[in-house]
């Protein structure tokens, strides 16, 4: 009786979540060194980037290829704002978090003309035209070299793993309000059934340019963070491989779940920082992460699959 | 003139890459990224091989690795997953990159020559044009008009049409899909394989040419209308002359081609989703 109620207290998620909590609020005082710390701050940036494209793809059934777009666009809009307009740091990121949903915004109308395999061609785009404009205005992109000496967060490593985690905790938070209100329901219905949802009198155009409009504000700060941590960005932020790597991070985890691309991006984040050596491998190494994942889960991992833990994700 | 020469000829290669790109999503529904890989290991074992063994067979060779490297990637893992194209797209998407990096360690990813088939220049109609350019542009006529004859004078061809029109028909009729997507996988990545082969001396080889590749099989794709093998053909056209009349207004706008791919793309994903060519259906 008493190790069953043990188990029990084990198995609990909030009990879980209070346990995983206390973990990550601590690591500053536990972790080995600097290096620690910094890989860790970097999983959370990708963390918050994972959540929000899990809050777009796996809860409205949008599919994003090009959320690199966010991401670096929101880097970017940071740092310009930052030093050229001199805006302290804090302030460029929430700013930058504004612009990223602005964009989303007008992004999403496009996007709502297409769905499947089109949208995912029509996102991946997006970030490619970024690109364009960072190659084409080099003076103030500074093209392939990208942009540095702009101001950093804090130069302590715990005051940013603490504002990394605090990211994190809030896109946690949000995601599960956002989920389990009203609009989470909606949107969830719009993603099982189009048709139906819009017979009951749902504005599917609204719901789906809110949440792209969301999970840009997301991405964007995650993406502001991540450059006013590391001090220097390039247009690698942009790439397809950010894109695709963020994909791989919540499939990995699992879709349409909070956990699950926590755990991604985690796993994946880590893996990055062993294999530094072989930088060129990694993406490889990435794929056959994410082939052997599917391959021995296939059902837990695909989109709203029935067997996926807590169902729909209302985790 | 040189417009008019410059464009039909780029077509004509562009017609290859974006020709087997339809033809392998057209055939099996799915969206194969790993094409730009195929493209790009076709163009490097080029570059390795010419030195080695002379360069027509070279140009053998590499279209045998590059359709080789199609056959293992379907047959392993793609067509198990060709029931959900997403799942396809990121899992080829991620091994695309990957074989993008892997090329990196090996070569490096400083830009490299690549020696044309044929050397020299003519001139026609006032235009001075390379000799590759119209080699390529006669070997792509070749392979289209191949193409054509076995896909609808062969009784392969005939089952290929079969599975592009009526998956479950086909089925039933005997034909075997995983044989059939087997081939048709190989035999796109023949024919992208050759248009790399075509286009590399032309313009510059370096790790990330296959996204040039992807992107204009992507346009092909949405322009033409999905799954189309000549609604492909026809869209490079249109993207051929585009890009040829930009690069002859603004010189030094090299970076541009991506750019007028990915705009004539989200235009026509705007206007007519379902592609100037493509039939309406839910997709």
């Amino acid at each position: 009786m008493e190790s069953f109620k043990l188990t029990r207290i084990f198995l609990d998620g909030r009990i879980q979540s209070v346990l995983l909590l206390l973990a990550l609020g601590t690591v500053p005082f536990w972790a080995f060194n600097l290096w620690f710390v910094r890989i860790f701050i970097i999983a959370n940036v990708f963390a918050v980037y994972a959540l929000s494209w899990n809050l777009l793809v796996g809860y409205t059934g949008q599919i994003s290829f090009g959320h690199a777009f966010f991401f670096g666009g929101g880097a970017y809009a940071s740092v310009l704002l930052n030093k050229y307009l001199g805006i302290p740091a804090p302030l460029a990121m929430a700013m930058s978090g504004v612009m990223c949903g602005l964009a989303g915004v007008i992004l999403g109308y496009p996007c709502l003309r297409v769905r499947g395999i089109y949208l995912a061609l029509m996102t991946w785009a997006f970030p490619l035209i970024f690109l364009g404009f960072v190659m084409y205005f080099g003076e103030v992109f500074g093209r392939e070299m990208g942009i540095s000496g702009y101001q950093g967060l804090s130069l302590s490593y715990s005051v940013n793993y603490y504002v990394s985690l605090a990211l994190v905790v809030l896109t946690v938070l949000a995601t599960m309000v956002i989920v389990n209100s009203r609009f989470g329901l909606i949107i969830q219905s719009i993603r099982d059934n189009e048709v139906l949802a819009e017979s009951v009198g749902i504005n599917i155009s609204k719901y789906k340019i809110l949440f792209f409009s969301l999970s840009g504000v997301i991405a964007g700060i995650s993406g502001a963070f991540y450059a006013h941590f590391l001090k220097s960005i390039t247009p690698e932020l942009l790439a397809v491989d950010m894109s695709i790597l963020v994909i791989i991070m919540v499939i990995v985890g699992g879709l349409g779940s909070i956990v699950g691309p926590l755990m991604g991006a985690y796993l994946v984040t880590f893996l990055n920082n062993y294999l530094l050596y072989i930088p060129e491998l990694r993406m490889m190494i990435y794929a056959i992460v994410l082939i052997v994942t599917l391959f021995l889960r296939p059902k837990g991992l695909l989109p709203w699959s029935p067997k996926m833990g807590s169902g729909g994700g209302a985790e | 003139m040189e417009i008019l020469v410059f464009g039909l000829t780029l077509s004509l290669m562009y017609g290859l890459i974006a020709a087997g790109f339809a033809l392998i999503l057209g055939a099996s529904r799915i969206f194969d990224l790993c094409f730009g890989s195929y493209y790009l290991l076709a163009a490097y074992s080029y570059y390795v091989l010419y030195g080695l063994v002379g360069k027509l067979p070279a140009l053998f060779l590499s279209i045998v690795i590059a359709a080789g490297l199609a056959w293992i990637i379907h047959r392993v893992i793609l067509f198990r997953f060709r029931e959900v194209p997403i799942v396809v797209m990121v899992v080829s998407a991620a091994l695309a990159i990957g074989i993008s990096e892997a090329i990196t360690l090996i070569f490096g990813s400083d830009y490299k020559y690549v020696p044309p088939l044929l050397e020299g220049s003519i001139d026609i109609l006032g235009a001075s044009i390379a000799n590759q350019r119209l080699l390529a542009g006669i070997v792509a006529i070749a392979a289209l008009t191949l193409l054509w004859l076995y896909l609808n004078k062969t009784k392969y061809g005939l089952g290929i049409r079969a599975l592009i029109q009526q998956p479950e028909v086909a089925e039933l009729a005997g034909v075997r899909p995983r044989n059939i997507h087997l081939t048709v996988a190989c035999v796109g990545a023949v024919l992208g394989a050759l248009g790399s082969i075509m286009v590399v001396p032309v313009f510059t080889l370096t790790p990330h040419i296959w996204l040039d590749a992807i992107l204009l099989a992507f346009a092909g794709v949405v322009v033409g209308g999905l799954g189309s093998v000549w609604g492909a053909f026809l869209a490079m056209v249109l993207i051929a002359f585009s890009e040829t009349l930009v690069s002859f207004l603004i010189p030094e706008g090299g970076f541009f081609r991506q750019a007028v791919y990915v705009f004539i793309m989200v235009v026509v994903l705007l206007v007519r989703p379902y592609g100037i060519f493509g039939k309406k259906e839910e997709a």
